[in-house]
């Protein structure tokens, strides 16, 4: 479908073993190259420029449940992040114990001033 | 953002994979009962596997691995009997439950035909689509939703896309791309292009929340200048689990199917029943209407001045299987989130050789009514249902006249006399459908 265009740095596209997908075009107007990228291609390798920031993500992510120590992993668990302003939050459910809530990273503990009066 | 391996086990369907596993406990929407009477044989592909569907001159279906057991030739070549399919190319006959029953070319008395048997689901017919089930016996009941089994105009837009089911499904839990893809980014369109965004959908989103139910995800809204007393949060409409959602509005009751053909490919579908209030009765049909309808232009761009090219634009480019190691979530995803761990909850049940506990039945029922707003975004009935038709895919509709006209007849009946034919033709003269279509009649006079 694109074979043939250069990729950015004007090296010359290698050539998948998937089909070429039936459907999808670059669009005409568009002057971004779209390199073709078959899913095996997306793991991660420490090749891509977007690797390290996944890698960041994925490092401290929470690997057991905090109710029962069981591994994440596993059958019906699951470790989800989102962010919440500036606190990044793993949305967790454990498919041992059931326990399933919120687990958030915090550098430093804040609390509140206690009123005077 | 989901580790790799998370990402390939919710999104993998094949046979022996988890979530493969997870998705042989439904039925599917393989065919309409249309195709299966001007042809009795369809090929189906369905989870990463191919099968033959065919229909017998009893009126029964039946569906079974594509490729002969014999010498592997495919059985949609083949010839539909009283009794079954047989292979096109030697004659070996299947019965509905893939019992082999004849091997004509083998020597007479021989035995070796009851030693045969191929892969056989089950199929059956409702609301003029024929369904199929892929897994393990006993299979489970094929639920009657209403919008399948209710009186009603049948009318149902169909195409196949380049991409996992998944991230199709995962845009039903994310009610704020309402406001942005088919709100403001509509409105841009409709700045450059000159024509009427449906000012509905332009609504801001005050409050979200998302319930689990038995059937999947129940998914409310409170829109700005809206309250908690309006349908879009005192009704809400559902996530079907797991491959499609029930959404609609006005009298248009509509199942919005994604049946997962493969790892990369996906059968879409609108299946819409139009029942405005006020009629009960509607124009007979033989068939729901079903057409294709178009998303790619002759250019190989998105289609976007409508509500479901819009949305095909955000799954298709999101990749055939979207990359969620490299997705950055935030508060307003949490129907996402927890849609991923239905998902998973529902994988660790089959695993443990258990039924799943959501969209699925073992009773015996006539018909499953599933929540769905009537007043939806606070829009009057029939201006709602001019633009949705209008604005969406039912453009591509040859019934749309009819269905214009079945609103109108009904604003009428419920005693509303600010519709007229000349109104609503003004709505749809300055709507995206319209300004589309005098496009594609100038190029084609350029041509």
């Amino acid at each position: 479908m694109t074979g043939g265009r250069p990729t950015h740095d004007g090296a010359p596209r290698a050539s998948s073993t998937l089909p070429a997908p039936r459907f999808r075009r670059d669009p005409q107007w568009s002057n971004h190259v779209e390199v073709e990228a078959p899913v095996a291609d997306r793991r991660l390798s420490g090749g891509h420029w977007w690797d390290p920031d996944r890698i960041a993500h994925v490092s401290d992510a929470p690997n057991h449940c905090p109710a029962c120590g069981s591994g994440l992993d596993g059958p019906g668990s699951l470790a989800v992040e989102y962010w919440q302003g500036d606190d990044r939050t793993f949305h967790t459910r454990c498919g041992e114990c059931g326990w399933s809530g919120d687990i958030t990273k915090i550098d430093r503990m804040i609390g509140h001033e206690a009123p005077h009066d | 953002m989901l580790k790799q391996e998370l990402n390939e086990q919710l999104t993998q369907v094949g046979p022996g994979t988890p979530m493969g596993e997870l998705l042989r406990r439904y039925w599917y929407p393989v065919a309409f009962v249309r195709e299966l009477d001007e042809w009795p044989i369809k090929k189906v592909r369905l989870l990463g596997e191919n099968f033959a569907l065919w229909k017998q001159p009893s009126g029964r279906y039946g569906i079974m691995q594509e490729w002969c057991p014999h010498r592997r030739a495919s059985m949609v070549y083949g010839v539909v009997e009283e009794e079954g399919l047989r292979c096109g190319y030697h004659g070996w006959l299947f019965d509905e439950g893939g019992q082999c029953l004849d091997q004509p070319a083998e020597p007479e008395g021989s035995t070796f035909a009851g030693r045969v048997k191929a892969f056989a689901g089950k199929a059956e017919e409702m609301g003029g689509m024929v369904w199929a089930y892929i897994g393990p016996d006993p299979a489970p009941e094929l639920p009657r939703f209403d919008v399948y089994v209710d009186d009603g105009f049948k009318d149902c837009g169909w195409t196949v896309l380049p991409c996992n089911w998944l991230q199709i499904m995962e845009n039903s839990v994310d009610p704020h791309h309402v406001e942005w893809l088919h709100g403001r980014y509509f409105k841009f369109l409709g700045e450059q292009q000159g024509f009427l965004a449906p000012p509905g959908f332009q609504k801001k989103h005050l409050k979200v929340a998302f319930d689990d139910m038995e059937w999947g995800i129940l998914k409310r809204r409170v829109l700005e200048g809206n309250s908690e007393e309006n349908d879009d949060w005192a009704v809400g409409h559902p996530l079907v689990f797991p491959y499609c959602m029930r959404v609609g509005g006005a009298g248009i009751e509509q199942m919005q199917i994604r049946v997962p053909i493969d790892d990369t490919h996906t059968w879409v579908a609108f299946y819409s029943s139009h029942q405005p209030p006020g009629m009960e009765t509607f124009p007979e049909q033989v068939y729901p209407v079903d057409y294709e309808f178009e998303w790619l232009d002759d250019n190989g761009e998105h289609i976007v001045d409508y509500i479901e090219g819009q949305d095909i634009m955000a799954w298709v480019t999101q990749g055939d299987i979207n990359d969620r190691t490299a997705e950055h979530l935030g508060k307003s995803d949490i129907g996402v989130i927890q849609l991923r761990k239905m998902f998973r909850e529902q994988m660790a049940l089959v695993a443990e050789g258990k039924d799943p506990t959501v969209g699925f039945t073992r009773e015996k029922h006539d018909r499953i009514g599933l929540p769905c707003e009537k007043d939806k975004f606070g829009v009057d009935y029939t201006e709602f249902a001019l633009s949705w038709i209008s604005g969406g895919s039912g453009r591509y509709s040859p019934a749309m006249d009819t269905i214009k006209k079945l609103y109108l007849e009904a604003a009428a009946l419920r005693g509303d006399t600010s519709w007229s034919v000349a109104r609503a033709d003004e709505l749809i003269e300055n709507s995206a459908a319209e300004v589309a279509r005098r496009k594609r009649l100038a190029a084609q006079a350029e041509r």
